[in-house]
């Protein structure tokens, strides 16, 4: 029977991706002189598992590349090799290149291997350093090769080459190995002559098909070191009889490699027994999602009382009289928890904890205070917390942005600080909670704050505040999330082109969410933004417009009032307003945008609902307020097509639609003055 | 059956030569397919028919096809009822060649490049 491959194929790029996270994640970790031996092991056993996967699957140019990098990573873990910066940073170029490689693989696009060529040259290059405890060549005493194997217990080889024997044992295809692989390797490390051995090899009508019977013995003609060739076995440890000597110091063979291996085990460096696959934890993937055991057999629980409760509620129906009544309403009520708890059961297993969103930040903070020439000191915290898997996907952009402000034009260099009186080292502090049905996550930095004053100036120069506007020092800062609002001196290819925080605002809002700055002069800033523990689910207003009910976000709403005649203006290109307090709010009649048949179109026989959206407020007028309830999104687009004015759809518990209104959205629509009905055919 | 054309060849000492198997490889000819190969080959050995191999869609192959396939030949070449390829593709050859297969493969050396399957 024919197995088809490529259903694992996607698993191994999801697995070969989080170990990269690991790799990347640890390598940040990484003390560069004083490293940790597991955290490099850890590193190691990453790029381990993707070099044996790639060659499994056939992906050669992954393979090959990870090969050398693995190379450097052995030689690090065993101490022979010191961690420098130098060597961390190729090392997470190497990742990314890695990345790559793996994505144009499984997208099937074009890879830059010119820039693979280039990491892997200087990864050789460095490999081709002198170790650590080398000595120097005018320190060199010249010894004959022969004393130093004899010396040293472990033969090396000269110009000649490695004898090599091969023997797997007959287990060894089903350990996914395949020599056909292995000597494609070897043949990579120079010219190999290779004999077989048939003599095993049983009668055609006896055999298995899936054992291995041939053995071989080669002659590879390449002068490098023994532990390159012992790498290309690494991954049949224990799976086969291997003997690798030098050719030219046959005479002085030492005992043989698998011998020497039961020596290594004894010793307790048998590290090539360790796990074969990366350890680490699920990335979130936009293809898929890994859910705990727990989470899904409580589903399977739930899913379980709830066939009991129709059962129950099925038995009932046949038959049925009013003295049964009690039962009806009890069974009833029991469906109703029963819903409710699987709901909240399901929408658990989208929720992510935030730490894959927080994952890219370390790297990014590394790369840019390199850059920037500042000192950062990165502090995460709540990383478990979880949030839905779509806002987790969404915030990542946005949250990348505020941490690269922050060290753009929030920290100080070093001299910068230390003149201030403060620690050389900044901080950033990145964190995540959860606080009354939302999510809060915090970016906040000690740099010299925002300048409230360069904040004003700019806006009053852009005309975005009247000169003797009065604002207080939060309206001030939310200055900055305007379009087009840059103080920066500079444009850098980091930040200052102002085109960021407004996005960030606007990608925030449409999460349903939102963002507050606060910040101290000479002390810091701190951006709080606040989300939805799930998109999936929303709380919204129910309004009705005639017949029709519409659902109004309730994170948008500020307020609703009923009108007066004296507080309606009419503005000639404008439109109707309405005077709410001491500012002037456009007017939108939702029965002319939608073509809806309303009760009421007189302004003081309905209601205002006043919301907010993108900085700018409107009055939805509206027949009545219905009600405040939560309601299950549905997407408009999935179902009919991209609607604006309308953010989505819901069933209400009468089994009729509801549209869920886009205020934004709403905002532009009443601003070019057409209709939703009118825009909908250029949909 | 009256009516009935049988067409046939005859050797020339008038026996029916038996019509050959032919075993069509795909692209990927590896462990996956082996049980299979072996299963289908067995049954030619079995109905002493000639069989042709056709690997010129093989663009990946392993050591445990090749090694089967080694076991074919010694066992097809001792019952006489041969075997032959057809179109072996360079990246089949190229495998067999780096596991020294080729010549217990009875496999045309000429055009062997090396190239990597």
């Amino acid at each position: 029977m024919s197995i088809d491959m490529s259903q694992f194929l996607q698993t191994f790029y999801e697995e070969s991706f989080e170990g990269l996270d690991v790799m990347e994640s640890e390598l940040l970790n990484l003390d560069a002189g004083a490293a940790d031996t597991e955290v490099v092991n850890t590193i190691f056993r990453a790029a381990h598992s993707i070099k044996g996967g790639s060659a499994t699957f056939g992906l050669d140019n992954v393979a090959t590349f990870t090969h050398v990098l693995e190379t450097l990573l052995d030689e690090m873990r065993d101490g022979k090799r010191q961690v420098t910066p130098e060597a961390v940073n190729l090392l997470l170029q190497s990742v990314d290149c890695l990345r790559g490689m793996l994505s144009s693989n499984r997208d099937d696009e074009v890879f830059d291997q010119q820039n693979a060529d280039r990491l892997r040259q200087q990864l050789e290059a460095l490999l081709g350093a002198p170790r650590v405890g080398a000595l120097e060549a005018s320190d060199a005493i010249p010894i004959p090769v022969a004393e130093i194997a004899a010396e040293a217990g472990v033969p090396t080889s000269a110009t000649g080459g490695w004898h090599i024997i091969f023997r797997p044992h007959e287990h060894l295809f089903l350990t996914g190995n395949d020599p056909v692989r292995i000597l494609r390797e070897l043949e990579s490390l120079g010219e190999l002559v290779t004999h077989v051995d048939c003599s095993k090899l049983p009668d055609f009508s006896g055999m298995d098909p899936e054992k291995s019977y041939l053995g071989w013995e080669m002659d590879l003609m390449a002068a490098i070191d023994r532990r390159i060739v012992e790498e290309v076995f690494a991954w049949t440890d224990g799976d086969c009889d291997l003997e690798i000597t030098p050719i030219q110091d046959a005479s002085q063979q030492c005992p043989p490699v698998e011998d020497r291996r039961k020596e290594d085990r004894r010793a307790g460096e048998d590290r090539r027994k360790g796990d074969r696959r990366a350890s680490a934890s699920s990335a979130a993937d936009t293809a898929s999602i890994r859910v705990g055991i727990d989470k899904v057999d409580s589903v399977i629980n739930l899913v379980g009382e709830l066939v009991i409760t129709q059962s129950m509620l099925g038995t009932l129906g046949e038959g049925f009289d009013m003295s049964k009544i009690h039962q009806l309403v009890e069974g009833l009520s029991q469906l109703e928890r029963n819903t409710r708890e699987l709901q909240e059961q399901v929408m658990q297993m989208r929720m992510l904890p935030i730490s894959f969103t927080f994952s890219r930040i370390p790297r990014m903070v590394h790369d840019l205070s390199q850059k920037l020439g500042k000192k950062v000191e990165l502090k995460l915290s709540g990383e478990q917390t979880e949030l839905d898997k779509t806002v987790i996907e969404k915030i990542g952009d946005p949250l990348v942005h505020l941490v690269r402000n922050s060290l753009d034009h929030g920290l100080e260099t070093p001299q910068e600080r230390i003149a201030a009186g403060k620690p050389e080292v900044g901080t950033l502090w990145l964190s995540a909670y959860h606080k009354g049905g939302n999510i809060i996550i915090e970016v906040k930095d000690d740099g010299h704050g925002l300048n409230a004053d360069r904040i004003l100036a700019k806006a009053v120069e852009r005309e975005l505040v009247a000169p003797d506007a009065q604002l207080t020092p939060e309206q001030i800062n939310e200055l900055i999330l305007l379009p087009g609002f840059s103080t920066a001196q500079e444009v850098s290819d980091v930040s200052g082109r102002g085109v960021g925080m407004d996005v960030v605002r606007r990608n925030i809002q449409s999460l349903g969410g939102s963002i507050e700055i606060s910040s101290q002069p000479g002390a810091g800033s701190t951006f709080t933004v606040r989300l939805p523990l799930t998109l999936a689910i929303l709380d919204g207003q129910s309004v009705a417009v005639g017949e029709e009910v519409y659902i109004v976000p309730l994170v948008s709403i500020i307020e609703s009032i009923q009108i007066k005649p004296e507080m309606i203006n009419r503005v000639a290109g404008k439109g109707e307003t309405f005077k709410l307090r001491d500012e002037y709010v456009p007017i939108i009649r939702l029965y002319e945008i939608f073509g809806a048949n309303a009760h009421a179109t007189e302004l003081v026989d309905g209601l205002l609902v006043v919301v907010e959206g993108d900085g700018h407020k409107i009055g939805l007028f509206v027949d009545d307020l219905l009600g405040q309830q939560q309601v299950v999104i549905k997407s408009l687009e999935t179902n009919y097509q991209r609607v604006n004015g309308i953010s989505g759809a819901t069933i209400l518990g009468n089994g009729a639609v509801a549209l869920i209104l886009d205020v934004p959205s709403l905002i532009r629509l009443a601003n070019h003055g057409t209709t939703v009905r009118q825009l909908k055919l250029s949909a | 059956m009256a009516g009935t054309k049988v067409s046939k060849k005859t050797t020339s000492a008038g026996a029916r030569k038996p019509r050959s198997a032919i075993i069509n490889c795909e692209e990927s000819l590896d462990i996956t397919v082996a049980g299979d190969i072996h299963g289908k080959l067995s049954k030619a050995l079995e109905e002493k028919r000639p069989v042709i191999i056709d690997t010129a869609k093989v663009k990946r192959t392993d050591a445990a096809i090749l090694q089967l396939l080694c076991a074919f030949s010694q066992a097809a070449n001792h019952a006489k009822t041969g075997f032959q390829w057809r179109k072996p593709s360079e990246e089949f050859m190229a495998a067999a060649k780096r596991l020294d297969l080729t010549a217990l493969l009875e496999l045309p050396v000429q055009g062997i490049q090396g190239k990597d399957s």
